[in-house]
């Protein structure tokens, strides 16, 4: 339940809501999709570059594209160049892949003054560690799931 | 920090231009982006199949719009592109084409894939085929490395 508020307290947030800059949030998502389908774009021209010279099939190319285009976004932070991206794209720039390799680098420059093992090796999983865990249990979960279930019919 | 861009794009530069393609041919190239309507190729078998009656057969399922039919033995193998936004019925399309072409041509064994690589290796060697006295054995060779290709799973 909520609290009751003050008279004054109700007075200060309609002057506060009266102030506030609104959030302009379909421009903000028309920005995400775009910036995020570039990238989506710039993955399908790698996957089709590795399907035309190498021997990879739709099945397999998926995991170098997912490689290539992680280093390609921890290149692009550690230039800099990502966080403007970021600051237009929000959402878009951080849910592709591509994101993962952010988190990573931008991690590692953080801490880079503490040190390269305590500093660096230490602190370069902060951000991207919970989705590693998060990936790796969810998936032994529900490969456990899968397992059992199989075993019951 | 100038430094480090130029040699970002020496790296890429000189990492991309030394690939030397897989699938080099102009009908290659050309069938990433469109359609290249193949002519259906025979390599060896004991009886000749109805090639052109089966690729007009897959042509007349109206999601599919580019095929190429390649005999050796026994086997076919039919790769086919599916129109974009068809793509999100592509199990039920291939389906539908493994019950028509079993029905159809029953005597035969056909290896169906809407692979992109696939496609672009069968291209490959219809256009090689299609060249004056290219070795028979190499040929019979090609096609096993794409059955074997297509079968791959990791």
């Amino acid at each position: 339940m909520k609290k009751e508020l003050k008279p004054e307290q109700k007075k200060y947030q309609e002057l506060q809501q009266k102030h506030e800059t609104k959030r302009p949030v379909l421009a903000n998502c028309m920005k995400a999709f775009i910036v995020g389908g570039l990238i989506c774009v710039i993955g399908q021209a790698v996957s089709l570059f590795y399907m035309y010279y190498f021997n990879f099939t739709e099945k397999t190319v998926g995991n170098p594209t997912v490689a290539t285009m992680v280093f390609f976004s921890m290149l692009l932070t550690g230039f800099g160049i990502y966080d403007k991206l970021g600051q237009i794209g929000g959402a878009g720039s951080a849910v592709p892949v591509t994101g993962f390799g952010n988190a990573v680098i931008s991690a590692a420059i953080e801490h880079k003054t503490e040190g390269f093992v305590l500093g660096v090796g230490g602190n370069i999983f902060k951000l991207a560690g919970a989705v590693i865990v998060w990936g790796v249990f969810s998936a032994f979960v529900v490969a456990l799931i899968k397992t059992l279930w199989l075993m019951w019919i | 920090m100038r430094l480090g861009k130029f040699i970002l794009c020496l790296f890429i530069l000189t990492t991309l231009t030394s690939c030397k393609p897989d699938s080099d041919s102009e009908e290659a190239k050309a069938s990433l982006f469109k359609s290249v309507n193949p002519k259906p190729v025979y390599i060896s078998g004991k009886n000749k199949a109805p090639l052109e009656k089966i690729k007009s057969k897959v042509r007349g399922i109206h999601e599919i719009h580019d095929v190429s039919v390649i005999q050796n033995g026994k086997q076919i193998l039919v790769a086919y592109k599916v129109k974009h936004f068809d793509r999100f019925r592509m199990e039920s399309i291939e389906k539908k084409l493994v019950t028509i072409l079993n029905d159809e041509f029953p005597k035969y064994e056909f290896l169906v894939s809407s692979d992109m690589k696939i496609f672009l290796e069968a291209i490959e060697l219809t256009v090689h085929v299609q060249k004056e006295n290219y070795p028979k054995k190499k040929a019979e060779k090609w096609f096993g490395n794409i059955v074997r290709l297509e079968k791959e799973q990791t």
